[in-house]
């Protein structure tokens, strides 16, 4: 059973890669932004960790609840808003949720989906991070028959398409917009942040 | 290459220029949060004036607090949006029962953040309007503003807004006023080294040797070309060529406040060699300059590269130019 304490070391991990990876995630930037994705990321998955072991949460829908905030207080920039929402409105479709399974994985995930559309005016194929999101959260409805490790090999390796995806398409909201053309050949930076936080989290479920 | 900076730790920068910058006003104002800027001494009764985007521009946006200008500044890290906390502390912080104006640029995370910060200030009772500043002709056609950028022309806005502040009698005019000191105002830049990140030291975009990005943003953002370098009359001419193609009508005998700003590293000497050709071209035109500004306003780091600026003056926007003002950023006498 995944319980919040498996869920909290999960989220643990995950911000660990998230920091990890800054350098990849500005680089990714520089090539179609300003270069400091992965600086606000870093700095919202630190305030992530620091909340986690101040608050001890003991549920699964509040550790979720609290990174979100964290990462909105923190990180500032599209991405702040952006990745917390995520969190928040993912925890909040899984209420009461005592045991992480394929069938809660794809509410999260659907939640938080639902939860971005409401704040950004972003669509499939516009180079954003819903370019990982949306195949995410399908593979998931797709597996939500087989068991977690498993639902989670399969999401994580839609949003690796989805990455690569992203490289074809022309930037269509966000500072890139006005790159044109030239934001082709280059990936997403908010699509590759949230690759790295599935590919940690699919890692850390199928590994503990 | 990295670039050679005097700071302290590079992942302090935007905390440590706060705390230079409440010493600079040397208690006129207060930092009561980190990234929360404060006028002291903000009048009962007054419509509030919140300014704010991310640290980094100096001396926008956070340099433009002051008096008749705005009463805080919301202030996010190096070239990111302030979070919504931030904003919201502010908002309490300033409002006097009038509300609160947030005035900043118009990029996707800044609109996202303050967005929140409008819906938690309006859940604890506070009226909170927007107005968005999109000066930037080259990164959207006339019918697409809401897709244009805010650059440099936000501070004769905020000049405007600040100065309007202060004798509005209600949130919703002091909205109309500087919408309309918003739509007034048209500007274009021009790019020729970027400005790197305090924190790793690296340009925030590339551009060779002999090239002119014509219409770049502040963040190194894409504009109308890529250009071989120019002279200073040559380049003024398109840059003011984008600005009169756009949909603000400039005829003989209107009256503009011109600000030719550097976007960090370009010399005012190089500013004013522009100026005296933008001073040419209006002239032959008709147009009078009621007021210039010159000098580094909205920079981006050692960004080399200028920005022009007009607005347009009519009656009632004159008399706010006409107020005196002070701040870091901008003195009027």
């Amino acid at each position: 059973m995944v319980d919040y304490q498996i869920v909290n070391g999960m989220m643990m991990f995950v911000a660990d890669e998230v920091i990890k990876n800054e350098e990849l995630l500005s680089d990714a930037d520089r090539s179609i932004g300003d270069g400091d994705h992965g600086l606000g990321m870093k700095r919202g998955f630190s305030e992530v960790k620091k909340k986690l072991l101040e608050t001890n949460p003991l549920t699964i829908e509040n550790i979720f609840q609290i990174s979100g905030h964290a990462l909105i207080a923190s990180m500032g920039g599209a991405s702040g808003p952006i990745f917390g929402m995520l969190f928040i409105k993912g925890a909040d479709a899984i209420k009461d949720c005592n045991n992480l399974d394929s069938s809660s994985l794809f509410s999260f995930l659907k939640g938080g989906c639902d939860g971005i559309g409401v704040i950004s005016q972003a669509k499939l194929g516009d180079k954003t991070m819903l370019d990982v999101l949306i195949p995410a959260r399908d593979a998931a409805k797709k597996a939500i028959d087989k068991p977690l490790p498993e639902a989670f090999l399969s999401v994580e390796e839609s949003a690796k398409l989805g990455v690569e995806n992203t490289k074809k398409m022309i930037a269509k909201i966000g500072r890139a917009t006005t790159l044109g053309d030239r934001s082709i050949g280059h990936p997403d930076p908010g699509a590759l942040s949230l690759w790295v936080i599935l590919k940690a989290a699919s890692e850390y479920i199928n590994n503990y | 290459m990295s670039i050679k900076k005097i700071i302290n730790d590079p992942n302090n920068v935007a905390s440590d220029l706060l705390d230079g910058l409440v010493e600079y006003y040397n208690g006129s104002i207060k930092l009561i949060s980190p990234g929360a800027i404060v006028k002291n001494n903000i009048p009962e009764n007054k419509v509030a004036l919140l300014v704010g985007g991310g640290s980094g521009h100096e001396p926008s946006y956070h340099g433009y607090v002051g008096k008749n200008l705005a009463d805080g500044a919301s202030c996010g890290d190096i070239f990111a949006a302030p979070p919504p906390n931030i904003t919201l502390e502010v908002a309490r912080a300033i409002n006097r029962e009038k509300g609160v104006l947030f005035l900043y640029g118009n990029y996707a995370g800044d609109v996202l953040n303050f967005d929140l910060a409008s819906n938690l200030a309006k859940s604890e009772g506070i009226d909170v309007e927007t107005v968005l500043v999109w000066d930037d002709v080259a990164s959207a056609p006339p019918d697409e503003k809401h897709k244009r950028r805010g650059i440099a022309g936000l501070l004769p806005i905020v000049k405007l807004a600040g100065a309007a502040s202060n004798i509005a009698t209600s949130l919703y005019e002091l909205k109309n006023t500087v919408i309309k000191a918003r739509d007034n105002t048209r500007s274009v830049g021009a790019a020729l080294k970027p400005g790197s990140i305090p924190a790793t030291g690296l340009p925030t975009f590339e551009l060779d040797e002999n090239e002119i990005g014509l219409g770049m943003g502040i963040h190194g953002e894409a504009g109308v070309s890529i250009e071989q370098m120019m002279s200073s009359d040559e380049l003024t001419i398109r840059m003011l060529d984008l600005i009169f193609k756009d949909d603000l009508s400039l005829e003989s005998g209107d009256e503009i406040i011109l600000l030719v700003n550097s976007l960090g590293s370009t010399t005012l000497m190089e500013c004013l060699i522009v100026l005296k050709k933008v001073k040419e071209i209006l002239t032959n035109m008709g147009i009078k300059l009621y007021d210039i500004i010159v000098g580094p306003k909205v920079t981006c780091q050692e960004m080399a590269g200028v920005s022009i600026s007009i607005t347009k003056l009519d009656a009632e926007l004159k008399k706010y130019w006409d107020m005196p003002c002070s701040s870091l950023g901008y003195t009027k006498l």
